[in-house]
């Protein structure tokens, strides 16, 4: 085959491309366009070949470029659409038909570009790249999506295909969508997002504002799957969330009336987890939320410690921290997703506004005493196994657990002692439960404190059973009987408190416990703690005869009255030897208007130091037995 | 038209002493270039007919053979028995499974 035959060949060939430019393929034969392609290449002549088609493709897209440039702006976006999708198709057919052969060899021997891609960059430089299509195009698609959102209906399918045309153009390194279209779109993204929730915020409360915001990240990536270009969408949701989260963030969650602060005060649990929803797109922020709960938590607790200094009513601190503690544990499940990270802020909150006050672990073990003493009167088993295991949940956030140890035990020895405990089950679930946070260790000398006080009971079955322990025993005829508790020094909480002087009949009696105790037990040492005692003794007011309950320190200043009607402060402090705060606070309990046993000379609630008593001969009571409450300082 | 050219219909191949040869759709898609003239918007794709001026009818019908061949043992799991080729017919087969894209 020679050059003029290939020529001849080939004006065939191109008069055929031309057809299929026209629309008009139907009526030719593939074969008859292959063969002859084939023979052309297959003779060497695939030079005339790909040159050819280069040129006439060229020849066709100028002219669609000219066409395509008249148009007016209203029309460009379909025309450059459809002139796409023409390109798209004829060049299919070119390729199949009449190179299909040359692709597989010739191109692929001369590594030249296959005829399709050629075709692409041939669109690209002779459509796309001409001026007057280009600079208008850009505007209009970016002018599309700011319609879009604005609120305006547009056609997605217009702009997919158009946009899906400058990603193809663009694969042979040009990088068309990039450089012509996603630089531009993402500023304009930017500055758009970045007035939009400038203005949006300076006008809606914040609840609206979350709302408005995961609108409009919906609405961008609706954007994405609908006609940008995926790889477009990292890019995108991250200037939007910069722009509308991340920027924001603090003010969002500092806003007053409406941030997160009011958020927690009011309860508003599913605007804080929209809130927290949304914060977690750009999860730097989420440490914001999260610290302005933690902050606002201690801010509280704060408030609730100061709170008792003027209440002094340990109760309400520690139902005010347990009702805390349920309501930020409904946040975090809720509004959180019961997140760890913000779990563990919560708790280091509660932490340090409990910590900060050592005061929390005495409010925390006063309550406990009030559940023991009454609290749990009455309540079911279930019911104060909840209870007690709040009071663990507190106790958990104690870091001093010794400091806490020491309140209980102070507690736990005057209602063992006073035999005030409501119930033993519950008293000892509640050292079950302390030992189960904190070991055996933490619990001994509590364990060792009931221990004492059923080894006590069975010391006195004996001391009784002996014979000495009666009022009508053959020891002395002794008209006291007395109830002792051995105590094991180091268990129980030290009291610095010196034995008092105690009436000649109790010591006789406290003689014969002696000798009884010491001849089982020999060499152990006892010590009487006159200070915790309570004693009962039979009072004669006029005609009248009562049994007064009472300490054992008032027990000594009574007996006192039997032989004086009168006595000064200092004569009692004498006799006695009761410490002086201690003796005050024993003896104006016994001048309450209630249980006016002794009368003071003295005008007032206090005691002046040369105040003197005298025993009310007067007083009345519709109850036989009087128990009469210490003063509590 | 498009109806009856697809699934199990089937599509005349004409030598090029004319001889004609009735072939499956599927068969006759073994080869890259027949597949792309039946695909294509050409004449070819509305006929259903192609016609291979360059083909003789010997030729074409050991192609078609070897179509046939192709498709039982593509990607079988038993043995594969030997395609024959006659010595004499071999160079022109080589052409035209070139040509056909085999």
């Amino acid at each position: 085959m020679d050059a003029a035959q290939a020529k001849e060949i080939w004006s065939g060939l191109a008069r055929a491309i031309d057809e299929i430019h026209n629309q008009d393929a139907s009526k030719l034969s593939f074969e008859e366009l292959y063969r002859n392609a084939y023979n052309l290449v297959l003779h060497k002549h695939g030079e005339v070949l790909y040159s050819g088609v280069k040129a006439s493709v060229q020849k066709h897209l100028s002219a669609v470029g000219a066409r395509v440039a008249q148009k007016p702006d209203s029309e460009l976006l379909a025309e450059v659409s459809k002139c796409w999708c023409d390109h798209q198709l004829k060049m299919v057919m070119v390729r199949d038909s009449i190179c299909m052969y040359m692709d597989r060899t010739y191109v692929a021997q001369k590594k030249e570009k296959p005829v399709y891609d050629l075709g692409l960059q041939i669109f690209r430089e002779t459509i796309w790249e001409k001026e007057e299509v280009r600079g208008r195009l850009q505007h209009i698609l970016l002018d599309n999506v700011l319609k879009e959102r604005n609120g305006q209906l547009i056609d997605r399918s217009l702009m997919k295909n158009v946009l899906a045309m400058l990603l193809e153009i663009g694969q042979d390194g040009s990088q068309v969508y990039e450089r012509d279209f996603e630089k531009q779109f993402l500023q304009s993204t930017k500055d758009f997002y970045r007035s939009e929730s400038l203005d949006y915020l300076s006008r809606n409360s914040c609840p609206d504002y979350i709302n408005k915001a995961e609108r409009r990240l919906n609405e961008e990536h609706s954007r994405i799957i609908n006609y940008l270009s995926s790889t477009t969408e990292s890019k995108l949701m991250q200037i939007v969330e910069t722009e509308l989260i991340q920027q924001h963030a603090k003010t969002l969650v500092e806003m007053e009336n409406s941030g997160c602060i009011s958020m927690l005060v009011d309860d508003k649990t599913e605007d804080l987890r929209n809130m927290y929803d949304l914060f977690c797109r750009v999860p730097s922020t989420v440490d914001v939320l999260r610290d302005a709960v933690s902050s606002h938590v201690k801010k509280t607790g704060k408030g609730l410690v100061a709170d008792q200094e003027r209440v002094k009513e340990p109760l309400v601190f520690v139902k005010g921290v347990l009702a805390m503690r349920d309501k930020y544990d409904k946040i975090i499940e809720v509004s959180f997703r019961a997140e760890k990270k913000a779990a563990k802020k919560l708790k280091e909150a509660f932490e340090t506004f409990i910590n900060a006050d050592s005061r929390s672990a005495n409010y925390l073990a006063v309550y406990v005493d009030e559940l023991m003493r009454s609290g749990l009167k009455g309540v079911s088993e279930v019911d104060a196994d909840e209870r007690l295991d709040k009071v663990i949940v507190i106790f958990r956030y104690l870091q001093d657990k010794d400091v806490f140890e020491n309140f209980y035990k102070t507690h736990l020895s005057k209602r063992l002692l006073a035999q005030k405990s409501i119930s033993d089950e519950c008293e000892k679930s509640m050292v079950a439960k302390l030992k189960a946070e904190c070991g055996y260790q933490y619990t001994s000398k509590l364990e060792g404190m009931f221990n004492d006080m059923s080894i006590s009971r069975e010391c006195m079955d004996g001391y009784k059973r002996d014979g000495r322990g009666g009022s009508s025993s053959a020891g002395g005829g002794s008209k006291v009987e007395i109830n002792v508790d051995v105590l094991t020094m180091g268990y129980w909480p030290s009291q610095g408190a010196p034995m008092c002087q105690l009436p000649n009949e109790v010591l006789s009696v406290m003689r014969g416990f002696e000798n009884f105790y010491l001849t089982k037990h020999t060499g152990r040492k006892l010590a009487w703690q006159t200070s915790l005692g309570t004693s009962e003794v039979k009072a004669v007011f006029g005609d009248k005869k009562h049994e007064l309950i009472v300490t054992t320190y008032q027990m000594c200043i009574l007996m006192l009255f039997n032989t004086q009607k009168t006595r000064t402060l200092a004569d009692i402090k004498l006799a006695t030897g009761i410490p002086e705060s201690e003796l005050k606070r024993h003896l104006i309990s016994l001048c309450t208007p209630k249980h006016r046993i002794l009368k003071k000379a003295s005008k007032g609630k206090s005691i002046s130091a040369d105040d003197s008593f005298v025993f009310n001969s007067e007083f009345s009571s519709k109850y036989k037995r009087i128990k009469v409450p210490l003063w509590r300082r | 038209m498009a109806d009856e050219i697809k699934g199990d219909s089937f599509v005349k191949l004409v030598s090029a002493e004319g001889h004609e040869f009735f072939v499956t759709r599927q068969v006759a898609c073994v080869s890259g270039t027949i597949r792309a003239m039946l695909e294509g918007g050409f004449a070819e794709a509305n006929e259903g007919k192609i016609t291979f001026p360059e083909i003789k009818t010997a030729i074409l019908e050991k192609t078609i053979q070897y179509c046939h061949y192709k498709m039982k043992y593509n990607g079988a799991s038993v043995r594969i028995p030997e395609f024959p080729i006659e010595p004499e017919i071999a160079l022109e087969l080589l052409m035209s499974s070139n040509y056909l894209d085999l």
